[in-house]
């Protein structure tokens, strides 16, 4: 098509905007309106002709947790909070809950002293550096304990999954779903103890409500974490 | 409350690609309901709705940059990214197209109420002005396209008409839709 005439510029960028112009040609099309000044002013017309169609809608206030997600995925969440924002506040929180976990491990080695006892101590934060999960693997309660450090509710219909990557490159094994708030703690298999022992490395998720249904993440990944070894 | 009550839209939109959370924030609250009205009109699915008007406004924040006033109104550019997203979304997924699933409004019978419409601003009353002297099969078709999303054979097929016919209703009734507003 030749977009020089503007005729046909017209006619394209109006059933671009409508939403009449489809597959192939609605692609290339895109494309030019962000390389071509004339494409984008001709749309930018149809734009505003047709967008009071819109105020035919009844306005419709969406649901709390819709901008809850937003401020997640653009990492505002913590503005309210400044002191979440800053990193070195989150850094010295890990740096303080690894002497907790050796102090911890300290105590079980008194009482009981044939274990070789090692705490896990993961942090799970976003983009923003924001805390989300802080996650503690305790080999010798054979434990997994999971806080959520602030409200961390998935989108509708889906799950949080926390998944360890085990150092040998070995598939991803499911920790499970990760609490939208509150705490958790959750016994730990053989197999899932072996693993967490040879990982340094935790993985979210975001799969189907309740979970992967195949063993492996499905969905993209959110986060990862270092798993540090605390005592 | 702060200035924001106060700004424009556009004064907000600007804030917001300065890194202006407060400013994003009052974006969110003005046009989220508007854009959500739209995209649960085109999704037809409340949940879906809502996973695109968060991906929407996620990407807002980020190229908040892009918005230039002298193209037009900061509504109208958020509502574009909104429908262009949802369109994305509808090519994917398959539609089963019947009277069935057809929204009330888009009903034989079913106009909108003109005075719903004069709430609105001076454009919106031209356009519903302009839209009434429309026949009732081209406001039907552009409605559907528009509001809806349909595709030329979807529009078609739900009102069981030939395609070539629902095309020219379309282009007679957008070409007459423009002269009304433009004169």
């Amino acid at each position: 098509m030749n977009y020089d005439d503007p005729q046909t510029l017209d006619l394209v960028a109006r059933e671009y905007v409508l939403g009449t112009l489809r597959g192939a040609a609605r692609r290339r099309f895109a494309r030019l309106v962000h390389t071509s000044p004339q494409a984008a002013r001709a749309v930018a017309a149809w734009e505003e002709t047709l967008a009071p169609l819109s105020h035919e809608l009844e306005a419709r206030m969406p649901p709390r947790r819709v901008w809850k997600n937003i401020e997640r995925a653009t990492g505002l969440a913590g503005s309210k909070q400044r002191l979440w924002d800053r990193r070195e506040v989150w850094q010295a929180l890990a740096a303080g809950l690894a002497v907790v976990a050796l102090l911890l491990g300290v105590r079980i080695v008194t009482e009981e002293p044939r274990l070789v006892p090692e705490t896990l101590v993961a942090i799970v934060a976003d983009e923003a550096d924001t805390p989300l999960w802080l996650i503690r693997g305790d080999p010798g309660r054979a434990e997994l304990r999971i806080n959520a450090l602030q409200s961390n509710v998935p989108p509708a219909g889906r799950d949080f999954e926390l998944w360890m990557l085990p150092d040998d490159g070995t598939a991803p094994v499911s920790l499970g779903l990760l609490p939208a708030s509150g705490a958790v703690t959750r016994d730990l298999d053989a197999a899932r103890l072996a693993v967490l022992t040879a990982t340094s490395t935790l993985a979210v998720s975001l799969e189907p409500a309740g979970g992967s249904l195949t063993g492996a993440p499905t969905g993209p990944v959110l986060y990862t974490a270092p798993l540090v070894r605390g005592g | 409350m702060g200035p924001a009550d106060t700004a424009s839209l556009e004064d907000l939109l600007e804030r917001s690609a300065l890194g202006d959370a407060g400013a994003f924030r009052a974006v969110y609250e003005r046009a989220a309901p508007r854009l959500f009205a739209a995209l649960v009109r085109m999704l037809k699915r409340q949940e879906l709705a809502e996973d695109v008007l968060q991906e929407v406004f996620v990407s807002v924040w980020r190229k908040a940059n892009e918005y230039r006033r002298e193209r037009g109104k900061a509504l109208t550019w958020l509502l574009s990214i909104a429908r262009y997203r949802a369109l994305d979304v509808l090519r994917r997924t398959t539609r089963l197209v019947s009277v069935d699933n057809l929204s009330p409004d888009s009903m034989p019978g079913h106009e909108p109420d003109p005075l719903a419409v004069t709430a609105g601003d001076q454009d919106a009353r031209s356009l519903a002005r302009c839209m009434g002297e429309l026949s009732a099969d081209h406001q039907r078709a552009i409605r559907l396209a528009y509001l809806d999303g349909y595709s030329h054979t979807e529009i078609a097929t739900s009102l069981h008409t030939p395609l070539g016919t629902v095309k020219s209703w379309i282009r007679r009734g957008l070409r007459a839709l423009k002269k009304c507003l433009e004169g």
